[in-house]
């Protein structure tokens, strides 16, 4: 899964998670973890997945509209 | 008996932790290391007593931080007799990663699958048994904030512990058959052979040698015949790199390094990508997910408002009718506000008058306190509905749509898609949008968006292009111009970016994986929360900047006293300006000296504009008195050189504090006034050959 990540980031080098879950034929869950993953063995930069804040007071909220990139809300 | 609790960071590990042991413990230092060990006492089954270690949380065996060195280094050298990895049941996908790489290290591993209620709330169910079964070690349901399953997860502790450890593999993975067959096994036979000299399972070790672990290479150096196992393992790489790059014999020096180490970092890709295909089978297996409907309906609107061609169509007429929002229906309120200035504007002259005030206290207050101070207030409205509009959008899901569509030109142009969150809300204040540039990890690609976001108008340069779109293009034609002006901004912006990408900052962006919120519709309080508070802030910010703008706006154009206005200190500046380049557009001094002073502060335009056009207080009073004074097409073009010339002086130090030296921020700003000036030329000649001059 994680050669097929890099190679589909490869391809492209910008994704939605669905769509990248999507097109491994995977869970979207297991494509995160395999981001992570890449990006701990320094094979794509840090901050390659942006994800919504989840430490946001309400958690369904985009009222940051992701500026904060899922590192906190500056708002 | 000693127990080792370990997992990832952030799946209640030391709740856990806390739940079983209580206030028996105490806090060890590591030595060599700040990262605090903590141990504690639990009662078990007969009268045994467990010795616990809670390690700091790590993600795998490979440490990559000083808390992850300090388990690895625990887990390597300390001795224990069991391992509990605590798990997230509602995060398999990442956790079950540690399980794998643990379970080959050591036969003495039990799971505790905790945060079984927060999976549940979340629709995932996990069968324990089957998960069991698939990893060969007992697996343990917990919630450890409530206590449940402690006593079973204590028992299935203490009987593993009391095994004796297998030196045979009982790994789960099943690494491919190549690899198995031409580096692992062999390699696994020459460790074998070590004997009970090699202080760890010897399957493992052959996979942390493929992989060029350090530390396991110098402790395998420092054995009897290690020395030949470790050229054994090195060779095998090196084998496979030399067939990868085409070489049959050995490599020289430096180049076969550079080749090991590609060939080992292929193996840890390797051994990682077999170990998720594993987690994805066993979890395929063994947990289920209940489909919510609100997922399916965000797939569904999704499908419309990403694609690839009504995606575009429909973010324009979202973005049409937000701008329509904000600067033709609001125009009612701003007028309001004009009519309560004029009138108090109307009382203070008559108060003045009435008290014998000074003639040049009169003028202050007349000529510059009123028209400078209500010229800024009455565009407040326009600038209140496009952050509520702005908020609104943000707030139900649909900027980060928006970002996604947009991201795809922007990595055309050479900006990271982080950066479009920043550039949006460079409409707002370019200030903080260049704060907003530090989610970007590369320098490159931070400075490269400091660089352009002058590029964008800031809600002080929208109020003055809204006024006078407004007052040159009444209707419907106002918000044409305002996009037209918006379209020309993002255009320059996009040609600049790619410039400076080709020139002075020569790096790709770096890829972008977005999860997409789900939509809500927003409340109105958070809506109204926002707003205000935006506007607060913008007030807040420039009302010092206002008062003494206008108040030296008004001294450079009421001294020398006595003097009209058009021989005033302002007027001789602006005078020469307007011979030197406004002649060239069609700027007369009074414009040229709202650009100079539009540097302190862009909210103190409107402030000077009204000040210098002698105006009187209120936007409907300014409006008459600009058109009647220059054609559509010198404002047109007055806008387009305000625009994108020189932010200000706020957004200069800002950029000079976020690129980190005044190089780039002189550079920045040279490049905003000579590319402002030459898009202001341009469209004044295309306006005269398509004979919009009159």
């Amino acid at each position: 899964m994680l050669r097929d990540i890099e190679a589909a980031i490869g391809e492209r080098d910008s994704w939605t998670l669905r769509e990248l879950a999507r097109r491994l034929a995977a869970d979207q869950e297991m494509v995160r973890a395999g981001l992570e993953h890449l990006v701990r063995l320094g094979r794509l930069p840090a901050g390659t997945l942006v994800s919504p804040c989840r430490t946001a007071a309400d958690p369904g909220c985009a009222s940051c509209g992701l500026r904060c990139a899922g590192a906190r809300c500056r708002d | 008996m000693r127990v080792v609790l370990a997992g990832n960071p952030n799946v209640g590990k030391t709740t856990l932790f806390n739940a079983l042991t209580g206030r028996r413990q105490e806090v060890a230092n590591w030595p060599g290391t700040t990262v605090d060990v903590v141990t504690g006492r639990v009662p078990a089954q007969g009268g045994v007593e467990l010795e616990l270690v809670d390690l700091p949380g790590t993600y795998a065996l490979e440490a990559y931080s000083q808390e992850e060195q300090v388990t690895r280094d625990f887990l390597l050298h300390q001795t224990y007799d069991a391992v509990i990895v605590v798990v997230d049941a509602a995060r398999l996908e990442r956790n079950l990663y540690l399980v794998l790489e643990l379970i080959e290290y050591t036969s003495k591993v039990v799971v505790a699958l905790n945060m079984m209620d927060a999976a549940r709330r979340e629709g995932i169910a996990v069968d324990a048994s089957l998960l069991a079964e698939r990893l060969g070690v007992p697996v343990v349901p917990t919630v450890a904030s409530r206590s449940s399953g402690l006593g079973r997860l204590i028992a299935a502790s203490t009987a593993v512990a009391g095994r004796t450890e297998l030196q045979a593999s009982t790994a789960v993975t099943h690494y491919p058959d190549a690899m198995r067959r031409a580096e692992l096994e062999p390699l696994t036979r020459r460790l074998t052979a070590l004997g009970a000299a090699l202080p760890y399972r010897p399957a493992w070790v052959a996979l942390q040698l493929l992989q060029g672990d350090g530390e396991i290479a110098r402790t395998v150096a420092a054995l009897p015949r290690g020395r030949e196992v470790l050229d054994f393992a090195r060779a095998l790489a090196a084998r496979e790199a030399g067939a990868a790059t085409g070489g049959g014999g050995p490599q020289p020096a430096t180049g076969a390094k550079t080749s090991l180490e590609e060939r080992q970092e292929e193996f840890a890709l390797l051994l990682a990508d077999s170990r998720y295909s594993l987690i994805a089978d066993i979890l395929g297996a063994c947990l289920r997910r209940r489909r919510r409907w609100r997922g399916d309906r965000t797939e569904a609107i999704d499908r419309l408002l990403l694609h690839s061609l009504w995606g575009y169509a429909i973010m324009a007429g979202v973005f049409s009718a937000g701008f329509w929002l904000a600067f033709v229906a609001s125009a009612p309120l701003s007028q309001a506000i004009d009519r309560v200035i004029v009138r108090l504007g109307k009382v203070s002259a008559a108060a003045l008058g009435a008290a014998g005030a000074p003639g040049a206290l009169r003028s202050l207050v007349l000529s510059g306190i009123f028209p400078g101070v209500g010229a800024v207030l009455s565009f407040v409205p326009y600038m209140a509905v496009f952050f509520a509009v702005y908020q609104f959008l943000q707030d139900t899901g649909y900027m980060a749509r928006a970002s996604l569509l947009v991201d795809r030109f922007m990595q055309l142009i050479g900006l990271h898609g982080k950066g479009f969150f920043a550039l949006v809300s460079a409409f707002g204040c370019n200030v903080p949008a260049m704060a907003a540039t530090r989610v970007m990890e590369n320098p490159r690609d931070r400075l490269l968006a400091n660089l352009v976001i002058p590029f964008i108008p800031c809600n002080a340069r929208l109020g003055v292009m809204a006024v006078m779109t407004a007052a040159f293009f009444p209707g419907a034609a106002g918000a044409v111009a305002m996009i037209g002006l918006i379209a020309v901004s993002l255009v320059i912006l996009a040609l600049v970016a790619s410039l400076y990408r080709h020139t002075v900052l020569p790096t790709d962006p770096a890829p972008l994986v977005l999860e997409l919120p789900r939509y809500h519709w927003p409340s109105l309080r958070t809506v109204l929360l926002a707003t205000w508070h935006r506007v607060w802030l913008f007030l807040s910010r420039i009302w010092w900047f206002l008062i003494w703008a206008t108040i030296a706006i008004w001294a450079l154009t009421y001294f020398p006293s006595g003097q009209p206005l058009d021989r005033s200190y302002a007027a001789m500046i602006g005078h020469a300006l307007a011979a030197g380049v406004g002649s060239h557009f069609g700027f007369d001094w009074r414009l040229m000296v709202a650009i100079l002073f539009g540097f302190v502060a862009k909210e103190t335009t409107l402030s000077t504009l009204g000040v210098l056009y002698g105006s009187g207080a209120g936007y409907e009073s300014l409006a008459h008195a600009l058109t009647g004074a220059m054609t559509p097409l010198v404002a047109f073009t007055y806008l387009v050189v305000y625009m994108l010339y020189v932010p200000c002086l706020s957004t200069v130090v800002q950029m000079r504090r976020e690129s980190g030296g005044w190089g780039w921020a002189a550079l920045g700003v040279a490049v905003n006034v000579v590319v402002a000036f030459a898009a202001g030329l341009l469209v004044e000649r295309i306006g005269c050959l398509l004979g919009f001059a009159a």
